[in-house]
């Protein structure tokens, strides 16, 4: 009875997902050619076929394309779809359409060991020098991963995780958090605190495939887990009780979800820094366009997030090139007013 | 096995060009103002292709110039995209994984690694003359500079006075930030034969009012960009948070370029002499002479 019930409702979403989801997939493959193909070196499609083929081409554009273009633009695409199906998740979870993977204290969390990295990482003398490159990431994702279970902890009542009160908790602990990243902004001297305002804006500068092949399969994996949770997200959002009584374990989805969301969004902060917006303006759109049944919604958001990010990223490389904005600027100026005004015109049509 | 490759094809842009004679670099990336200021006073300014937000002088000269941004937020892409022979690069350009990108993508970075002080800037001139092909210009160069400093070394140790100096790198709603210990500033400071009124901070750091009516400063020492900004000296002596100050109502406040008095560049020694002028009305301080790098 649950199984058709659910089923119902994905098929009365079905038609505008059958037409949204081909365009996101031909949208993701023009956006991810357009971010290999511009950038502030001139590249031309023939020479991204000869790198890729191994065909004539000028040495070092083929390592622009290889070794800087493509990791990035998969970076883009991993991090995008890993935000928008972390806000997805977080949303369906809080039942709230303002939740977002900040919530939970991961951003926070890894901004605020990112930050203590940045200050005080030049004593931590026992980090081998071919590893330092990693170890600014790694403290990010731990320090995102701890906040998390910090919160999640405080949120325990008998046994369960109460989502109430763990939105108030993680209110907080991330006002903590920042009072944290605020008192090593004043311990820092100038460079430091450059550093870490630039980090807080989020950049994909940093890419490549090493940090590529930490990202990729992270990603990957954290969207397959919450795909696989979607039918729980469905039955929760009639209210936890009632997605109990359909059969499902909602403690275990809790905890599966927070753990997913938290490694997904963890990893990805850790090499780009906090980029804002995405985990909300991606699932928004899917769910005005076809509609919140999460299957469907998180394959949407998946694929919007990447297309988000990866024209985003290509923005920030051409604006002011040969210097590089941060992309989280992209992200905002541009994510809120093109959201907004997708909300209005909503609002007018069911009105009218 | 990639830098050959690179090389194979640097050679082939070379023999593109026809009318390069040398193996001299001829498209440099200098990132860092005082690194800026030396390539141009070697002479080999019209080879510079990009400089970064920091590199201000010669202003006429590096203003048309591509920017490729702040110095500690380099990209490769934009970099590599002004197709530069040689990327000079101060102590503070990065971040490192970016350089060592550069590298590793056939474009040599030369990559200055001493801290910022009035000293430090003949090592750098070294540098910048040996990365150029220019050494014998160099060492002519830094051997000027360090006569330079030594003689306004010499002019300061014969001051009696030592007037209280406090740099305020921002003026603004939210209060004054001063500079402590082991900054450009206070290095200034000293050197030009007055102590820092904020000494025992360490780094840039918020000053409270009391704490500034406690040290009672004989000089305010602002960037000239700073004054312009609240709207020239008078406005400076009428903010809220300095009125009450000595140093304000005698407007006794020096406001020096910021690119000039803090870059530690070859331009020092006079910003130095400068400065000691400006705290020392009562010496007199022999005028250090016009040099290339000094006159734009």
């Amino acid at each position: 009875m649950t199984e058709s019930s659910i089923a119902v409702s994905e098929e009365s979403v079905a038609s505008p997902a059958a037409v949204i989801l081909p365009l996101l997939v031909v949208g993701v493959i023009g956006a991810f050619l357009l971010s290999v193909a511009l950038g502030p070196i001139p590249i031309t499609l023939r020479e991204i076929g000869a790198a890729l083929t191994g065909g004539p081409v000028d040495a070092m554009l083929r390592d622009v394309i290889l070794e800087l273009r493509i990791p990035r633009s998969l970076m883009a695409l991993a991090v995008g779809a890993v935000l928008a199906v972390g806000g997805t998740a977080m949303q369906g979870l809080f039942r709230n359409p303002l939740a977002d993977p900040t919530l939970i204290g991961v951003s926070g969390g890894a901004a605020l060991a990112a930050a203590s990295f940045i200050v005080f990482g030049a004593s931590f003398t026992f980090i081998p020098d071919g590893l330092r490159l990693y170890a600014m990431p790694f403290a990010a994702f731990l320090g995102g991963m701890v906040v998390v279970v910090v919160i999640q902890r405080l949120a325990q009542r008998d046994g369960r995780t109460d989502i109430a009160t763990m939105l108030l908790a993680g209110i907080a602990v991330n006002a903590v958090v920042m009072a944290g990243i605020g008192l090593l902004t004043f311990i820092g001297n100038d460079a430091q605190l450059r550093t870490i305002n630039f980090w807080m804006l989020g950049s994909l500068g940093g890419s490549g495939w090493g940090p590529f092949s930490a990202v990729g399969p992270v990603a990957l994996v954290v969207v397959l887990a919450c795909l696989g949770l979607a039918r729980v997200l469905d039955g929760m959002m009639l209210g936890e009780r009632e997605a109990q009584t359909l059969g499902f374990n909602v403690e275990t989805a809790k905890r599966l979800l927070i753990v997913a969301v938290a490694a997904g969004v963890g990893t990805a902060v850790a090499f780009c820094g906090v980029i804002v917006f995405v985990g909300i303006v991606a699932p928004h759109m899917i769910r005005l366009a076809i509609g919140p049944a999460h299957r469907v919604l998180l394959i949407g958001a998946a694929l919007l997030g990447g297309i988000l990010i990866l024209l985003a990223d290509t923005l920030c490389r051409l604006i002011v090139a040969p210097a590089e904005l941060p992309i989280g600027i992209v992200t905002s100026l541009l994510g809120a007013p093109f959201f907004l005004a997708l909300l209005l015109g909503r609002g007018r049509d069911s009105s009218a | 096995m990639r830098r050959r490759t690179f090389l194979a094809a640097s050679a082939a842009l070379i023999v593109a060009r026809p009318t390069l004679a040398s193996t001299a670099p001829q498209r440099i990336v200098a990132i860092g103002g005082a690194m800026t200021e030396i390539v141009f006073a070697l002479g080999e300014g019209a080879h510079v292709v990009a400089v970064d937000t920091t590199s201000l002088y010669p202003w006429r000269a590096v203003a048309p110039l591509p920017k490729v941004g702040y110095l500690r937020q380099l990209s490769v892409e934009g970099i590599l995209s002004t197709k530069p022979d040689l990327i000079l690069a101060d102590v503070d350009a990065g971040p490192k994984d970016v350089l060592d990108q550069l590298q590793s993508m056939g474009a040599p970075v030369a990559h200055f690694s001493a801290e910022h002080t009035a000293a430090s800037v003949v090592p750098k001139i070294r540098f910048v003359g040996e990365a150029l092909g220019h050494k014998a210009e160099a060492e002519a160069m830094a051997e000027t500079y360090s006569n330079d400093l030594k003689a306004i070394e010499a002019a300061v140790a014969g001051l009696t006075k030592r007037p209280a100096v406090l740099f305020l790198i921002a003026v603004g709603p939210s209060g004054l930030r001063g500079a402590g210990d082991g900054t450009a500033a206070g290095e200034m400071i000293a050197r030009a034969g007055g102590v820092n009124s904020f000494a025992g901070v360490n780094g840039y750091k918020p000053v409270s009012p009391e704490a500034s009516l406690a040290a009672n400063p004989d000089y305010l020492l602002m960037m000239q960009q700073t004054v312009e900004e609240i709207g020239g000296i008078n406005a400076v002596t009428m903010l809220p948070a300095l009125a009450k100050l000595d140093a304000a109502k005698a407007k006794r406040i020096v406001a020096l370029d910021g690119n000039y008095m803090l870059n530690f560049g070859p331009r020092t020694a006079h910003a130095i002499r400068d400065l000691a002028a400006a705290i020392h009305p009562d010496a007199t301080l022999p005028a250090l002479p016009d040099r290339p790098w000094t006159t734009e």
